[in-house]
Formats: structure tokens, sequence, C-alpha cells
């Protein structure tokens, strides 16, 4: 097959064809397109369509996680500034990323003001983690005639805006609003008073639909250019492109091919008026282009249904991946370079559940750990801390294999969640101690044969511990009673009660305690002198 | 001069109330197979059938492979070969080619990446059946030969046996008293706490390891080599410590052959772990039986004739139903019966759950029936029940009526046990009402003589590794599933040459380290294990006798091996430690090992089925059961039970009274709660802990574990079986007791309090119609009718 977007004929001056192959623009597209990184800009501009409206912070959040489970770096949580609610969830939306460690930077939007910015550095404090704000003002001439604004005014807002952020610890971001039809002497002003107040970003914007991918690749040049002048190389570059000519997506593309570091898209290409780039389409392109890890496709399409559940926007049914007629329709797409390995089969399969931090003492040290919310004590500690010695008999709360000991009590711990354990201490079998000082309850199953395949001694032990924590005393029938809810097959239980009697006595000091148990210290013979060994010899 | 002590005497350790050492189980260190977790496991789950009968029409995966992190699904035609454990009767898939035969029959299986996907997955399946009709009881089974479960689809019958020893008819027909009774015994489930569990993973080379909660690891390699037809030269099975089997684990299942082939298609380690209820529905537990049985005895109690006809309940598959049905025949001839013999017995296939071994393999259910015929025996002759069964015993050193070697035989001693224990003397018959003694008696085998799959090679061998520093490694390949026997190598072996236990390590059940053991089932580890380990450590202990004769110029006769020191019988004060020995010999000899190894006698009848119950040794075992009975609620209550138990020698007393309270309580718990019940619609009644009714801890009786050793001749230091004989007289012995307590006979199981109260009831209006009857006279209403005063509400 021939590929004309990997190969093209090679001709010679007079347009002759002399190679089919190693042409010059031989990938050259592909070979341009830098990494890059995505920004999701649908709980921002997105909410800025047509339609108006306004998702709860559930789909929010559910839209969150499948921008995480599509790789997207940098997440636009809002508009801070545009009412309390706006406030509130941006807050809560940072808040999920910080509990469940999704690796996404978040970014709120802010006008060119100090109460933006404030906003901004509110929701961050209290969810604990920087939040880039992305400060938009109009820059074209179209605007600063309508709004009757002069240079000195961009600047002086600027510098007290990027001033504020970076006194509250927080990223800046100038946001040019119509970029692509902004002189370049004010741009260059513009960006100079942002750089010295502390901007390490850049956007450029194409608000109103209008370039073309000549013009992306000569602003993205001069922006480079000035950038270099003024001696900000570390500061980075944003592509914002609407979609007004329907070339959202080739623009974003090429802004990406004429090295901006980050590029922003919508779900669905949902926004202001006609709508921005199509992020889920960004990400499948930069994906065959190598530019990006490819992400499955259902991860695609379900990133597509929750981005259509959230806007109240159909997915259109010709979208090329998530389409309800196109679906499974397209063509097996090669990507132009495996860059990065395909392997979708080892990675999560669904979108990642969400991980809630916790901490537990066990056996007196602190351990945290970050657990789906669903996930049971039992598999937290099998599966996360890999202390199987509780064991899952029946994961019903029938058999009691899994008893493990919380602030001394006993309980199930198939039937307890993670969670509830937070800030606790939990005593499972592997915290009791062995030889030489061997915990008095090992001590009395191993010598009077309370265990037999020991599959649910370890829950046995924790019941006793706790039965013997609190009752220093038993009697055979609190014994019993105790461990009613702990079922064995082997035993017929006789031995067990005998041994956690033992124990208790060894525990009260009333019987001597590891008795049996072999010597471990080794106390070495002399080494041999030269003198002995020629004794040795001699006998 | 010679040692004319026995070995025992001289080390100390046989027989001592030692430390579990070898048992890290339990102190909770054990690594089971589900605690293995490997790099990239994917999660395995089986798609059952909900038919108890159907043809399966069309299997569909696509929703499943759609679903996010499906892996593979696999069916019937990706391993399309049949299995089963007596090579004569393979008619298991590892996923149902054609049809399912039981409500949870596999016909599918996903791998996924994680076990919530691969659940949800499984339900994704669509499976297209054709519903056939079934036969989910027995007597279906019986009356519709036309359901077409049976070999040919004729009938559903799965196996038959019928043997007579001697002339029944004319026995019964000389008898004075002849019981006839029908009995019915109910299945019930082995129900170990660790459920099945097994991994697979297929390295680079092709070598493919699979982990398994099995009993039988060689049989699982041979037939995962067989099934998958992949060279036994490429297939490792290791047996992770196995957390209770009781029989449940003791042949191949569906789960094991899903990993393999899941792990061979993904390249990735896959994991199966049934769920309580999948363990249900796996099951292959106690076999229902429907027992017709005639027992005659003449007047002085002396038994004349033993007539038997029994329906197996086999549920779906044969699995060791061949053998099975011999169990519920040749195993009755132990420890008291009769001259002449006959029994049939018929198993039949029915669309449940399939029943197979389980502790006490077959000959549970006709033990119950046998003890209780004698029970009726005893009180229709006047004759106290414990000696009607003295005056028919079996004595030591003979062969029984159908052909079984008897040699070691504790029988009496075990009676004398429980019979002084009890109290029998002075209290049986004599309690107040609504308490009670019950006795029985029974036999059991120590190991079979002939492997499953016939070959003249050993049943059991081990090799020995011995260490410079003084440790000792016992190489076995027998299957450690809670029992003990990794401690009674350990025993044997540190005895043998005067370690202490803990210098002896054992490692097990792994094809690839171990030599070849058959499995744990037929109570043969210790035994058959045992001696292949004396074999290779008096090797290694000639040599170490040799070498400290040699250091301290004595005859090697005259070195004794005691505990911790080899030293000169005539002069103690002279000797050599045990490592200083070991030394001595492996610079005298080189490096030190040896191998043992065991077969069994050529045993057993000459006859069709001869075999099969034939065994090198023999247990036995006598219960008194207590019981107290409560009229108003028919609540039966298990107050004591004493069991005396013929182990030949108790070579650790801990381990053994653990074996024989375990089987006495297992029993307990058939008798009065289990009931592995499957309705008509083919469905399991309560396929979990609430409702399948496993008894706590106070359910159980007080268990009194009573020791007999009878020094078996050709057990190891004279040991044999106590795993499983054990359980057979507590049904009985309770069935008896409930006699004695309240005048009711409770021939079906369990003594549910319905069905107790039930039988109280009816013997009150019995009792209140003969009344009647007799104030009547010669004038009473014919038997029927209603009586003239009906009894007054309770």
């Amino acid at each position: 097959m021939y590929d004309w977007n990997d190969s093209a004929p090679s001709v010679d001056g007079s347009g002759r064809v002399i190679s089919f192959s190693g042409g010059p623009v031989r990938r050259d597209f592909a070979r341009r397109v830098r990494p890059v990184k995505v920004v999701d800009e649908t709980l921002r501009d997105g909410l800025q369509s047509a339609a108006g409206y306004q998702p709860d912070v559930a789909q929010k959040i559910d839209l969150l996680y499948a921008m995480a489970a599509i790789g997207v770096d940098v997440v636009s949580v809002g508009l801070p500034a545009a009412g309390l609610a706006n406030a509130e969830d941006c807050f809560l939306l940072c808040r999920e990323i910080v509990r469940s460690k999704l690796r996404v930077v978040p970014t709120a939007a802010a006008r060119t003001v100090v109460a933006d910015v404030h906003g901004i550095a509110r929701a961050a404090d209290r969810a604990g983690i920087p939040i880039e704000v992305y400060a938009f003002i109009g820059s074209s001439p179209i605007r600063l005639a309508v709004e009757g604004w002069d240079t000195d005014f961009l600047v002086g807002a600027i510098t007290a805006a990027a001033r504020e952020a970076k006194a509250a610890g927080l990223p800046f971001c100038l946001v040019t609003e119509d970029t692509t039809r902004s002189n370049p002497d004010v741009l260059r002003t513009l960006y100079s008073a942002a750089i010295e107040a502390g901007a390490g970003r850049i956007c450029l914007c194409d608000t109103t639909g209008h370039v073309t991918p000549y013009g992306i690749e000569a602003l993205v040049g001069f922006a480079r250019r000035t950038l270099d002048e003024l001696g900000a190389r570390h500061v980075e570059l944003d592509w914002h492109g609407h979609n007004d000519r329907g070339i959202g997506l080739p623009n974003a593309l090429w802004a990406a091919a004429s090295g901006v570091d980050r590029v922003h898209g919508t779900g669905l290409g949902v926004g202001e008026r006609v709508g921005n780039t199509s992020l889920e389409l960004l990400v499948e392109n930069l994906g065959l282009l190598g530019a990006r890890p490819r992400v499955p496709e259902a991860r695609l399409v379900e990133y597509c249904e929750l981005a259509s559940r959230a806007l109240r926007y159909p997915i259109p049914a010709g979208h090329p991946i998530a389409g309800a007629e196109t679906r499974g329709a397209r063509f097996e797409v090669r990507p132009y370079r495996e860059t990065h390995e395909e392997s979708p089969a080892s990675e999560p399969a669904e979108p990642m559940e969400k991980l809630v931090p916790m901490c537990m003492k066990i056996g007196g040290s602190a351990v945290s750990l970050a657990v789906p919310a669903r996930r049971t004590l039992l598999e937290a500690l099998r599966y996360d801390l890999d202390l199987v010695g509780t064991k899952q008999g029946c994961d019903k709360g029938d058999c009691g294999a899994c008893t493990v000991v919380v602030d001394g009590v006993a309980i199930l711990s198939c039937l307890t969640l993670a969670l509830d354990t937070d800030g606790k201490e939990v005593c499972t079998v592997e915290t009791l101690e062995g030889a030489p000082h061997i915990d008095a309850l090992l001590d009395g199953f191993d010598r009077l044969g309370g265990g037999q395949c020991g599959f649910c001694t370890p829950g046995m032990l924790m019941t006793a511990t706790a039965l013997l924590d609190r009752n220093p005393r038993p009697t055979r029938d609190d014994i019993k009673c105790a461990i009613a809810g702990n079922l064995c097959r082997c035993t017929g239980y006789g031995k067990i009660v005998d041994a956690i009697e033992l124990a208790a006595k060894i525990r009260r000091g009333e019987a001597e305690a590891g008795v049996g148990l072999p010597g471990i210290e080794n106390t070495p013979p002399p080494l041999p002198s030269n003198k002995s060994s020629r004794e040795g010899r001699q006998g | 001069m010679t040692d004319t002590r026995k070995p025992s005497e001289l080390r100390g350790l046989v027989g001592s109330r030692t430390r579990t050492l070898l048992a890290p189980r339990v102190t909770g260190q054990v690594r089971y197979t589900d605690d293995i977790h490997l790099p990239r496991m994917l999660w395995g789950r089986i798609v059952r059938s909900p038919h108890p009968h159907a043809r399966i029409v069309r299997i569909d995966a696509t929703r499943a492979l759609a679903k996010p992190g499906v892996i593979a699904v696999i069916t019937g035609k990706d391993m399309p070969e049949r299995f089963g454990i007596i090579p004569w009767t393979p008619d298991e898939y590892p996923l149902a080619l054609e049809r399912a035969r039981f409500i949870g029959d596999a016909v599918a299986a996903v791998a996924a990446t994680d076990e919530r996907i691969a659940h949800e997955a499984a339900e994704l399946v669509d499976v297209e059946y054709e519903v056939l009709p079934a036969a989910t009881d027995l007597q279906t089974a019986i009356d519709k030969p036309e359901v077409g479960l049976g070999k040919g689809g004729k009938d559903n019958v799965s196996k038959e046996v019928d043997l007579a020893f001697g002339d029944v008819d004319a026995a019964l027909a000389e008898s004075d008293v002849v019981i006839t009774g029908d009995y019915y015994y109910e299945g019930s489930a082995h129900v170990p706490i660790e459920t099945h569990c097994a991994i697979a993973n297929l390295d680079k080379n092709g070598l493919l390891t699979v982990w398994s909660t099995t009993q039988v690891p060689h049989y699982l390699h041979r037939e995962l080599s067989r099934v998958l037809r992949v060279s036994p030269t490429r297939i490792r099975v290791i047996q992770p410590p196995v957390g209770g089997a009781f029989g449940g684990k003791s042949e191949p299942f569906s789960l094991e052959f899903c990993a393999a082939k899941l792990a061979m298609i993904t390249g990735r380690p896959v994991k199966f772990l049934y769920t309580r209820e999948e363990e249900f529905y796996a099951h292959r537990g106690r076999h229902p039986m429907q027992i017709h049985m005639k027992v005659g005895a003449k007047r002085d109690g002396k038994l004349t004739s033993v007539d038997a006809r029994t329906f197996i309940d086999g549920g779906a598959y044969s699995s060791f139903g061949l053998v099975t049905t011999y169990y519920s025949g040749q195993l009755l001839t132990l420890p008291a019966f009769a001259d002449t013999y006959r029994f049939r017995s018929t198993r039949l296939f029915t669309n449940k759950p399939p029943c197979g071994p389980k502790r006490g393999h077959g000959s549970v259910q006709p033990r119950f029936a046998f003890e209780v015929s004698l029970d009726k025996i005893s009180r229709a002759l006047g004759i106290d029940p414990i000696e009607l069964r003295r005056k028919n015993l079996v004595p030591p050193n003979t062969t029984t009526l159908n052909g079984l070697r008897v040699t070691s035989n504790g029988i009496e001693q075990c009676l004398d046990a429980v019979e002084k224990a009890s109290g029998w003397k002075e209290r049986f018959g004599k309690l107040p009402k609504g308490r009670g003694l019950g006795v029985a008696t029974s036999a059991y085998i120590s190991g079979t003589n002939y492997a499953i799959y016939p070959n003249a090679m050993p049943q059991s061998a081990v090799q020995l590794k011995v260490d410079r520093s003084g440790v000792v490694t016992v190489f076995s390949g027998q299957s450690e599933i809670g029992q003990g026997c990794d401690l009674m190598l350990a025993v044997l072996v540190a005895d043998e040459l005067g370690l202490d236990l803990g210098s002896v390590r054992v490692v097990s059940g792994d094809t690839d380290l171990t030599p070849v053991d058959l499995g744990a089932y037929s109570s043969r580890g210790t035994f058959m294990n045992g001696n292949a380990c004396l074999m290779a450590a008096r090797e290694i202990k000639s040599k170490l006798v040799a070498a400290v004769a040699e250091k301290l110029d004595v005859d090697p006769r005259s070195v004794l091996v005691t505990r911790g020191a080899l030293v000169v019988v005539h002069d103690p004060s002279r000797g050599v430690p045990v490592t200083e020995a070991i030394q001595l010999a492996e610079a005298k000899f080189g490096t030190l090992g040896a191998v043992g190894h065991y077969n069994t006698p050529k045993l057993g009848g000459d006859y069709r089925g001869g075999t099969i119950g034939a065994s090198p040794a023999y247990s036995f075992t006598a219960h008194v059961a207590e019981v107290s009975v409560d009229a108003r609620s028919g609540i039966v209550r298990v107050e004591k039970i004493w069991v005396a138990h013929d182990c030949g020698k108790a070579l650790c007393p801990v381990i053994v009274e653990g074996q024989m309270e375990g089987s006495a309580y297992m029993g307990a718990a058939e008798a009065l709660l289990e009931e592995h019940v499957i309705g008509p619609d083919g469905l399991h009644k309560g396929p979990n802990l609430l409702d399948y009714r496993i008894p706590t801890s106070l359910d159980v009786p007080d268990l009194h574990a009573l020791i007999v050793e009878s020094e078996d001749q050709e057990g190891p230091l004279g040991a044999k079986e106590s795993g499983e004989g054990p359980l057979h007289p507590s049904i009985p012995a309770i069935a008896n007791a409930i006699f004695d307590a309240a005048s009711v006979r409770i021939d079906r199981l369990p003594f549910s309090p319905a069905r107790v109260l039930a039988a109280l009831r009816k013997k009150q209006a019995d009792e209140q119609a003969a009344a009647v009857e007799s104030s009547l006279g010669g004038f009473a209403p014919r038997r029927g009718a209603a009586p003239p005063n009906p009894p007054a509400a309770e």
C-alpha cells in the first residue's frame, strides 16, 4: 500500500518522478509535531456554549475522571468569579484531584483583575493544591476600541494580577484574547509586562476562529522570538483556538507542529459560539502522530458520553469516534510512528476509581495508603498492604476467617470499609510476635494443636486476642462464645478452646511460655588455632 | 549387645506431645494459593449454566470481550478433551462442550484485569441454551431413564455393583430375627474454609506452572498434560499448603484447566478463586444414598446375614463414582459382621452438582444403616449393643468374608475404652427420659492397594537431603492439607536420626522438587510416605552409625542413635553428637542423601472389584454418644462423644487427637445440621455458610479422644490412619442414642428438630391409638379409622 502520509515521490527539476519513496515531505508533518500537553477547557469554555446548561458537580467530577483516563494533562476547573456556585465547584474539583491523586494539573480562568485571582487563591488554599491562573484580557485593536482601553491600562491590569498570583504562589498565564488579530508591538509590550510581574506562560488565542495554519506558524514564531529577546525562554506557550471556520482541529495540530507546549480543546468541541477544538479528536490525532500515547477507543467514547451528558449536547451521529452511526465504522488507522508501546490491555480497564487517602496504625507503625471508597478492609490488607495473613473464607461475613482487631474490637474485615478504619489502630495476625518471645496465643495454638489447616487460625487468633485483652481470665464458655463467629472445619473446636485457655494462663504468668521451642542462638565454638589444628593432625 | 527396646523408646520423639513446629500455618504465616499474587496477573471467572440440563446452542462472547479490561474468553471448544479422576470414566470437560448437566456446570471462562471486571464480564457472555428434561432427584433418575444421563444416553446409570458372598437367602431364612429398614443418608459438603483456587503462569521458555489448592498434585499434573496436550515435561504443579480439603479437592477441577489455558492464551498469569457459592456447586461431596438393608441374627446375637440394596445419587458426573459404588458395600465387613453378605448398589446420574469423596468415602452412609440395624437387633434380642458387637468381631490376622486381609485390629480395646470412659455399664438404659447413650463401630482403610491408574511404580517416595549443619530436608510429594502429614514425616525422620524436630524440614507437594506421591486421599499419607521416609532415613542412619563406629573404634552394632547423639550401647558416656556424626559420615561416604519408597503388597479378593477396599492395614473406631432430646421442640443436643480409635501407633498424639475430634465433629454435624439439598429446580437450597450450617463452637459436643494403639506390622513404627475412620460411627451412635433417649428411630438424615418432633408425635399418636385399642379389647376399630377419643392438643 502506498501511504501518502509517509511518502511522496521524489521528482527531479523537470517534475519527473525519480523515486516513489523518500521524497522531501516524507513524514515531515509527523516529525514536526512535538510531544505536547493537552489542556481540557470543557468545564470552562464548554460551559459558555449557546446551550448555557450548567452541569452539577457530580457530572463535572465524572467528566474529570474521564479526562484523567484519556490522559489529559491540564484541566480547567472553571471560572470561579462567575458566581459562588462556580467557585465551590472549582474547589470541589480540585479537592477531588488531590484526594484521588489524579495526575492532572488544575487551572482556572480569571478576568485580569486582582479580585478574580483572589478567588482562585481561596479555592487553591482550601483544596491544598496550586491552581494555575489563566488571566484573559482583550488585546486586539477592535477590542481596545470597543472597551476604550489603552496599552497602559492593559499593562497596569496585567502587572497587578500577575503580582497577586505570584504572591499567592500560583502560576500565572497571560491569555491575550483575539491574539490572531493583535498588533505585534502591543503583544510584545503585554508579554514583557506579564513576564516581569512573574508570568510563566502565555496563551495564544484565536478566540474568533479567524486564523489559518500559516497564521499560526507566523504567530508562534513571533512569540518565540519575542520571548527569546525578552530573555524569557522558560516561558511556555499555549494554543487556544476556536472553530468558526471548521478548522479548529487542524489549527491545533499545526500549533503543535509549530512548537507550542500546550494545546487546548473541549469535549465534543463544544464552546463559545460555534465551538472549540474537539479534545477527543485532538488526543486521537496526536496519538496517531506519535506525539502522545494512544488512548483506547473505549475510553474516548466514554469521555464523549460523559461530556455529552455534562453539557447536554448530543454526540453528533457522525462523530468520528463516538457517533452512533459511525462507531466502529472507522478504518483501522495506523499511527505514523509507534513511540509509545500500545498496550491498552495492561492498563486499568475503566476510568480509574477515585482513590481516597487514608492512614492506619498496624502493629504500632503508621501506614498510609489510598483506596477506592468501596475497598473493604480485607482487600486493603491483602491487596494494598500485602498482609495476606488475614484470610477470605466467604466474603460475606459468615465465616470469621477475616477477623482483625480494630481499636481493640474484633471485627470482620470483609464487611468493613477500609475508609472506616482511617486513623485507627488495626491489629492483624502479622502483628503477633514470633519466637523467641512468642505471643502467648501462637504458643498455645502450636503446643495444643489449635490449628490444623490453619486457614481459620488468623481469624481465631485475632478474636482471641481481643477476648484476652478485655478478659484475661475467661472461662471455657466465655471462650466458646467469643469464637462462635469463627468457623473452623478441622478441629471440632476443643483444641482451640484448650489453646486459648493455655494462652490466658501464659499471659497471666501461670504457665510457662515457649516450652519446647528450639533455641535459636548459637554459641560458636572457638576458632581452631594453629596449635590445636597441628595437634589435630598429630592426633 | 543388641537393642531390644522399641525405637520409640530410644529417641523419645515418637508419641510425645511435641510442639507442631512444622506448622507455621498455626501462626498465620503460611502462604496459601490465594495469597500468591504475581505481577500482571489476570483474574478468571467461570461462566456457569443456569439450567440443570441443557444443550449449549451458541456462545457469544462479543459483549464480554468489548468490556474494557476483558482480555480473553474461552469455551469448551478450546479444550475439547474429556477428563475424569478414574481413568475408566472420563466424562467431564473443563468447560462443557455440548451439554450442561447441572446448574453451575462450567460453560465458559473469562480472564480480565481484575476480579470485579472478571465477575461482571462473566455475566456478559451470552449463552443460548436449549433446555432439556432434567432429573434433579434420585427417584426421578430411577423412574425416568429417558433423561439419558448415563453412557450412551439410554438410562441414568453411572455404575452398578452386585456382589454376593455366601447364601444370603438361606441364612436370612434361618435367622431368629431379621431387621429390615429403609435409610436415607442426605448429601453433605466438605466446606473447607479455603475455597478452591488456582493460578497458572506460562514462562517464556514454555514452562507452565500451576499452583492449586489440590490434594492430588500428581494426578493434576497428568490430567493437565493430557487435556491441554502439553508435554508433562513442560508442566510443574505446585500445591501450596491447603486450607482444608476433606476430599473436596482430590480431583482436577475446571478452574485449573481454565487458568492454564488462559495463561497460555494471554501470556499472563491467571488466577481463579471460587466464591463460597461456587464452592457449593463444584461440590464432590458426600453422596446421598437410599439404602434398603436387611440384617439377620440368631437368638444368641450371632449375625447371620446382611442384604443391602442401595441407590446412590451421583450428581452430574462420574468423579470417583466407580469406587464410591464399591465402597458402599465393600467396607462394611469390618469390624463386626455376619457370615453371609450380598449388596447391590446402583449409582445414578442426576442433574445436580457432582458428588465425590468426602472424608470416609462411600462407607459412612451404609455404616449408618448397618450400625442402626445392629442397635435394632440388640433391642429385639435384649442384648447389650456393645456385647452384640463383641460377639461378632472379626479377629486380627484374618481375612474377611469379602477377601480383605486384616492384620492389626484394636477394636476390642476401642470398645473397652468407650465403654469404660462413658460409664456405659452403669448408665446405659438408666438415664432419665430425654437423655440417652448410643454406640457404634467402624473400620477404615489406611490407603488403597492400587493407584488410580494401573502401574507398578511406588505409591509414595521421598528423598532425604542431609546438610552438614545438622539439618535434614525431606522431599515428599505428599499433600499437606492440614492433616499434619508433613509433621508425621518430620517426627519419623527426626526420631530415626536422633534429631530435634526443629532440625528437619519438609518440602512437599511440588512436582518439580519432590518425588511422586499419589496424593492425600484414602487415608494413605502417613502410612505410605512414612514407610518411604523410614526406608530413606534408615539408609542415612546406617552411614552415620558406620562413621561413628569407625571414629570410636567400636562394632557398628553397638552404636545406638539417641536423641541428639550416637552413643555406644554398653558405654553411653562415649558418643558423638548427631551433627558431628553427619559430618563424619559425609567425610567418609561423600554427600549424604537417600531415597525411600513404599508400594503395597498385592492384596484383595479374587473377583471383579475385589481389590477395591483392599488396604495394607485397617483402622478401627468405636464411639459412644450421649444425647439429650427435647420432647417439646424436637431439638437433639449431642452432649458428649467418646471416640476410641485404633491408629496403630500415635506418632504425634496431639495430631491424632485432632484428627479424631475433627472427624467426630464432622460426623455429628452431618447427623444433626448439614444438608446439601438441591431443589426440584436444580438450585442449591442455600449455598452459603448461614444456610448451610456447619457447627460453630457452641454447637459441638464435648469430644473425648481415646487413642488405642495396636502397633501395625506394616505401618511406619506401627502407625495406621486416623483422619477418616473416626468419622463413621458418629452418625449411627447419635441415632442410637436418640432412640435410647426418646424411643424413636430416625432413619433419615439429618436428625433435624422437625424430623425428630414428627417422629415423637407419631409415636405418641401410635401409643394412644394402641392404648385405645387395648382398652376396647377384641372390638377395636380397624387401624386407620379415627380413634373414638382424638388425643387432646398438646
